[in-house]
C-alpha cells in the first residue's frame, strides 16, 4: 500500500503525523496544572488526566471522521456524517435509556461494577446509532434528493430530543445532571480505567475500515456500478452500518454528542490530498480526524480558566469551514440538491 | 439473428422466452435473440418501451420475469458476481457524484474485478487503462477532478470506466444522450474499432436512427405495445410498413452518397445494379459493414433491385435467387 503512495502525499502525511504529534505534546503540557516531571502531582495528572485526553481526543476525532466518510459514501451524499444525519441523536437517545429510562435495571449490582455500567452505556449507544441508520438506510430507498436525507436526520434529531425531554421530566437531578454533562461533549470524562475500552473498540473500527478501502471506492460509482463490478452490495453495506454505528456509538457514549467532525473532516482531506480515494482518504481522514480533536482540545485548554465546551468551539470553528467549501464550488453545490 | 459469423460460431448471448418488467407487470413478453462476438445490436424504442429494462436484465441487475439469457451456454444466474464482472460491463444513464475522484481513478474502478484486496494495479492494470485512455483520447483529462467536468466529458470517462473492465460484452444505456454530433462520429468509430478488432459484442440503446444504421449489425425495436421486431436496420427501411415511421423518426441517408457500384466486401466482389439511391446506399452499407463476416473465397455477385421489388442475386456459375431482406443477403453470401 505504502508504495503506491506519491511522494507529495507522503509528505503530506508526514506533515501531518508531525503536527498530530506536537498538538498532542502542547495538551499534555498545557492545563491549571504547572508541567515539572520532578513533581510527583504532574505524573498523576499526566497519568490520570492528560494521557487519557490526548488518547480520547485522537481516538474520537480519528472515529467521527472515519465514520462521517463511511456515511459519505454510503448514502454517495457529500453532506452525510454521524451528527448530520442524526445517528449522533440516536447515540443519545440510547444513552438517555440507559441514564434516565431503565429504572428497572439491578441498579445496586450494576454500580458495583463499574465496567458493566460503561459497557452498558457504550452498547446502548451503539444501539441507538444502529436503529437511526436501519432507518436511513430504509427510507434511502424511497426517496430521491440528497437533500430530504438531510431533513430526516433532522427530524430524527428532533423526534429523539423530545423523547429525552419527556424522560428527563420523569427523572430525579442527580441523573439529570450527569445526563445533560454528559450532552455537552467532552474529551475528558474517558477516566484511565475506561481507556482500555475505549482504545481497543475503536482501534477495533478504525482498523476494520481501512479494509473496506477497495469496496468503499466502487461503491462511490453508485449501486448498480458497484455490483456489476462484482461487489456484493447486501454484505458491504451491512459491513458499514455496523462499524458505522460501532465508531459513532463508542464515541458518542464516552465524549457526548460532538458536532460537525464527521462532516468536515473528509471535506478538508479531500480537498488536502485531492482524491477520492478510499486508500488514501481513510487514513488522512482518521489523522486529521485527531487533528482537529485535539485542536480543539488544545483551543479550549487556552481559554483557561474557564474551559469552553468542545460543541462550542467545534461549531464555530466547523460551520463556516463547511459553509466556504459549499459555496466555493457552484457546480457541486447543485448536485448537493 | 439470422446470419452467422461462419459456420462454426455460435451465438454467445442467448436469450429465449425472456419475459422482462417489474414486479409481474410484464413490459415485454417471449423475446428470443441470438447475438455475436464482434456484433453491434441496437436497442430502439421509444421511451417506457422497456428498453433499459432489457439492458439491467440482460446485465444482471433485474432477475427476469421468466425465459433464460446465457452467456457462452451459461445462465445468468449461474455467475458468480465476481464472474459476471468479468464477461459483462455497463454503462447507466446514472451519473454517480464521484466526490473528488481523479479521472485516472476513475478509470482504474473498472479493473475491480480483477485487482487484489487492496486494489492496486499490477502492469497489465496500467497496460489496459493506458490503452482506454488512448482510443477514447483523454489524455488531457485523466489528472482532472471527475466532477468538474462538462457532462460530455463525464460520459466518456465513464465509458472509459466501462472499458477498462475489459469484458467480452459491453452494455451501453443511451450512450449518445449528452454527445454532440463531431463526438457522436467520434463515438461511433470507437464502437465499429472495439466490434472489428477486439471483436466485443456490443449491446445499446438509443433513439438515434441514423446512428444506428451507420454503427448496428443488427437492431432490436420494441414498439409501444410490447412487440418487437429484430433485423438487420437496412432491413427496416426495405420494409415499407416501417418505411415511414421510421423516416419520421430520423431515418435520413440522403447525404454522402459516393460509391461505386462495384467494390470488395470481405473476398467478394459485389456489383450492386440498383433502381433507387438510396436502397443501394443502404445495401452497400450493409455488406461494407458485415465484410469481415463474408465469405474469403474470390467470387462475385451481381446484386439488383428495383423499387418494390426483392432482390436478385447472380453469382459466376449460380443461377439468379429472388431475397426479399439484406439480412438474407448476408445469409447467403456467407454460405454459398
Amino acid at each position: 500500500m505504502i508504495k503506491d503512495l506519491p511522494k507529495n502525499k507522503f509528505l503530506l502525511f508526514l506533515t501531518m503525523i508531525l503536527s498530530l504529534i506536537t498538538l498532542s505534546i502542547f495538551v499534555l503540557i498545557k492545563g491549571p496544572i504547572p508541567f515539572n516531571l520532578d513533581d510527583p502531582l504532574t505524573i498523576d495528572v499526566l497519568k490520570e488526566i492528560r494521557i487519557p485526553k490526548v488518547l480520547t481526543a485522537i481516538l474520537a476525532g480519528a472515529s467521527l471522521a472515519t465514520s462521517g466518510l463511511l456515511m459519505q459514501t454510503f448514502f454517495q451524499n457529500p453532506l452525510a456524517g454521524p451528527f448530520v444525519l442524526g445517528i449522533q441523536s440516536g447515540s443519545s437517545l440510547g444513552v438517555a435509556f440507559w441514564v434516565l429510562g431503565l429504572k428497572w435495571l439491578p441498579w445496586s449490582i450494576i454500580e458495583r461494577y463499574p465496567i458493566l455500567e460503561r459497557l452498558g452505556l457504550t452498547f446502548s449507544s451503539m444501539i441507538g446509532c444502529l436503529s437511526i441508520l436501519f432507518l436511513l438506510m430504509f427510507l434511502s430507498f424511497r426517496i430521491s434528493g440528497k437533500l430530504i436525507l438531510l431533513i430526516l436526520g433532522l427530524v430524527f434529531s428532533y423526534i429523539s430530543s423530545g423523547l429525552i425531554n419527556i424522560m428527563s421530566l420523569l427523572s430525579k437531578a442527580n441523573e439529570l445532571k450527569s445526563f445533560f454533562l454528559w450532552s455537552q461533549g467532552s474529551f475528558h470524562r474517558v477516566s484511565f480505567d475506561d481507556l482500555s475500552i475505549f482504545i481497543s473498540i475503536s482501534m477495533m473500527g478504525l482498523a476494520l475500515s481501512l479494509l473496506l478501502s477497495k469496496p468503499l471506492n466502487i461503491l462511490l460509482l453508485g449501486d448498480r456500478y458497484a455490483q456489476s463490478s462484482g461487489l456484493s452490495i447486501k454484505k458491504i453495506k451491512t459491513a458499514l452500518i455496523f462499524l458505522t454505528a460501532i465508531l459513532s456509538g463508542l464515541v458518542t457514549s464516552f465524549c457526548g454528542p460532538v458536532a460537525f467532525l464527521g462532516v468536515l473532516v473528509p471535506h478538508l482531506a479531500r480537498k488536502i490530498f485531492q482524491t477520492g480515494d478510499h486508500k488514501i482518504l481513510l487514513p488522512a481522514v482518521m489523522i486529521l480526524g485527531a487533528i482537529i480533536a485535539l485542536l480543539s482540545e488544545a483551543l479550549s485548554s487556552l481559554t483557561d480558566p474557564i474551559a469552553l465546551p468542545l460543541n462550542a468551539i467545534l461549531g464555530i470553528m466547523g460551520f463556516p469551514v463547511l459553509i466556504v467549501f459549499l459555496l466555493r464550488n457552484k457546480k457541486q453545490q447543485e448536485e448537493y440538491l | 439473428m439470422s446470419f452467422k459469423v461462419n459456420n462454426a460460431a455460435e451465438p454467445v448471448l442467448e436469450i429465449s422466452k425472456l419475459s422482462i418488467g417489474y414486479e409481474k407487470k410484464p413490459i415485454l413478453k417471449d423475446l428470443n435473440l441470438k447475438a455475436f462476438k464482434g456484433e453491434i445490436l441496437f436497442v430502439m424504442g421509444s421511451n417506457g418501451s422497456g428498453k433499459s429494462t432489457l439492458l439491467k436484465t440482460l446485465s444482471n441487475l433485474i432477475p427476469p420475469l421468466s425465459g433464460s439469457v446465457s452467456l457462452n451456454g451459461k445462465e445468468l444466474k449461474d455467475f458468480s458476481s465476481l464472474g459476471f464482472a468479468k464477461e459483462i460491463s455497463i454503462l447507466l444513464t446514472e451519473r454517480p457524484n464521484l466526490n473528488s475522484m481523479k479521472v485516472k481513478e476513475v478509470l482504474a474502478l473498472g479493473r475491480f474485478p480483477y485487482t487484489s484486496f487492496w486494489g492496486s494495479l499490477g502492469s497489465k492494470d496500467e497496460n489496459i487503462i493506458n490503452e482506454v485512455i488512448e482510443l477514447l483520447k483523454i489524455q488531457n483529462l485523466i489528472n482532472k477532478n471527475y466532477d468538474t467536468l462538462s457532462d460530455g466529458q463525464k460520459q466518456k470517462v465513464l465509458l472509459g470506466r466501462t472499458l477498462t473492465q475489459d469484458t467480452p460484452l459491453i452494455i451501453l444505456d443511451e450512450p449518445t444522450s449528452f454527445l454532440d454530433i463531431p463526438r457522436k462520429i467520434e463515438f461511433l468509430e470507437n464502437l465499429k474499432f472495439l466490434a472489428k478488432e477486439k471483436n466485443k459484442m456490443i449491446i445499446l440503446s438509443s433513439h438515434d436512427w441514423d446512428f444506428a444504421l451507420k454503427a448496428s449489425h443488427s437492431l432490436l425495436f420494441i414498439g409501444k405495445d410490447g412487440k418487437y421486431k429484430k433485423g438487420f436496420p437496412e432491413d427496416f427501411y426495405f420494409n415499407k410498413d416501417l418505411k415511414e415511421f421510421l423516416i419520421n423518426e430520423g431515418f435520413n441517408i440522403s447525404n454522402e452518397l459516393s460509391h461505386d457500384s462495384t467494390f470488395k466486401a470481405g473476398g467478394l466482389k459485389i456489383k450492386l445494379n440498383f433502381e433507387d439511391r438510396v436502397e443501394k446506399e443502404l445495401t452497400f452499407k450493409a455488406l461494407d459493414k458485415r465484410a469481415t463476416f463474408l465469405k474469403k473465397i474470390d467470387n462475385s455477385f451481381i446484386i439488383s433491385k428495383k423499387k418494390d421489388q426483392p432482390f436478385l442475386i447472380q453469382g459466376t456459375n449460380i443461377s439468379s435467387t429472388k431475397i426479399n431482406e439484406v439480412s438474407e443477403i448476408i445469409e447467403y453470401l456467407s454460405n454459398s
